[in-house]
């Protein structure tokens, strides 16, 4: 198994994972979308709404902002030894939001949350929430708390959680008449030419839309699309509420202890 | 996640993981069909809504099913724990 990172900035990542079996990174794709606990605000107690949106789109938008996510202090609620429906200061986190609208207008943005622990908070300001006419009141307080994106989309760490095969593009050169069409069709600019023939200078942007060979006028085409089955190429997109190498080492211990925890009652009923 | 033994003999085996989905199951099957005694092995989602996944599993003539079930969640685990070294030394350089 061989890991190789190609990209890390701010919140996406894009690494090359080789030698493993496609049920493997699936499993990993998917436990980063739907099994990573995130937070997101889940009740809201409206003190004042005299804005044009009801209490409930407004609560639906709230739960919706991505906030940045601290996994070793909070518990996922069912985990939780407080058991109470209203959570406590290990599984929940409050936040207060007041906005007066006076002479003019006035956009509520999702920066107007006031979190009580400053390591939970909305992981981008300018989020519009509702905007206010003059002399209208958004007053409340919001309660997040953990959970996993297989509840809810608002729950989900990532915008983005995809991998695609590694493409393998090869040209043989004798049979290529250097009509040069490849490189103008290619809508990925996989090919460049260099001494009046194509030549592959961007292999791994390839998605196989085989649109090359369609447009090839040698038939059959010298040029041949294959894909590796064993080597996978991430691409991860935080929503912000964690570094995107974070996400994935969080998915591969939540895999981990999924097997150990199978293995332990495999062992009980055997 | 609740685990059950549905069905049990020689060599085949019928195993219910009550909360889990493709995700755990489509990885089991794959990993037991690698296996040098497995004879035939596959996963069934009865219901797309129960998340209930049913392993089945069969070794070759005369083999015990027992241990192939266990080997095969190692193997999966010990991918996962190289996964997580090699991946914590790249994104660190
Ligand atoms: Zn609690």
């Amino acid at each position: 198994m061989k890991i190789t990172i190609l990209e890390q900035n701010g919140n996406s990542l894009r690494f090359v994972l080789s030698g493993v079996s496609a049920p493997f990174a699936n499993a990993i794709r998917r436990i980063i979308m739907a099994e990573v606990p995130t937070m997101a605000i889940d009740d809201v107690m409206m003190f004042e709404n005299t804005s044009a949106m009801f209490d409930e789109m407004i609560t639906h938008r709230l739960g919706l902002v991505p906030l940045t996510t601290d996994l070793d202090t909070y518990l996922l609620p069912e985990e939780c030894d407080c058991e109470s429906e209203f959570g406590c200061n290990n599984c929940r986190v409050s936040f207060t939001l007041d906005v007066k609208a006076e002479a003019e207008l006035k956009m509520v943005y999702s920066g107007d949350l006031i979190p009580e622990n400053a390591d939970v908070s909305p992981a981008v300001k300018k989020i519009p929430i509702v905007r206010l006419a003059n002399n209208q009141r958004l007053k409340l307080e919001a309660y997040a708390r953990l959970g996993k994106g297989l509840e809810h989309a608002k729950w989900q760490p990532v915008s983005a959680s995809t991998y695609k095969f590694m493409p393998i593009v090869e040209i043989d050169t004798k049979k290529c008449d250097g009509c040069g069409d490849c490189v103008k069709y290619c809508p990925k600019n996989v090919f460049s030419i260099e001494k009046l023939k194509p030549v592959v200078q961007n292999e791994i942007n390839c998605t196989l839309c085989m649109e090359c060979i369609r447009h090839c006028p040698i038939e059959p085409s010298p040029i041949k699309i294959s894909h590796d089955k064993k080597t996978f190429i991430f691409y991860i997109e935080s929503t912000g509420s964690m570094p995107a190498s974070k996400l994935v080492k969080e998915a591969v211990k939540i895999l981990e202890r999924k097997t150990q925890s199978v293995i332990e009652q495999y062992k009980k009923v055997k | 996640m609740v685990l059950r033994i549905i069905k049990k003999e020689k060599n085949e085996m019928k195993i219910e993981l009550d909360g889990e989905d493709h995700t755990l199951g489509n990885l089991i099957q794959h990993t037991l069909l690698m296996d040098k005694d497995i004879e035939f092995a596959g996963y069934d989602l009865p219901h797309p809504l129960s998340r209930k996944p049913i392993i089945y599993l069969r070794t070759k003539k005369g083999l015990k099913v027992e241990n192939v079930f266990k080997r095969t969640l190692e193997k999966v685990s010990k991918q996962a724990n190289e996964f997580l070294a090699n991946f914590s030394k790249a994104v660190e350089k």
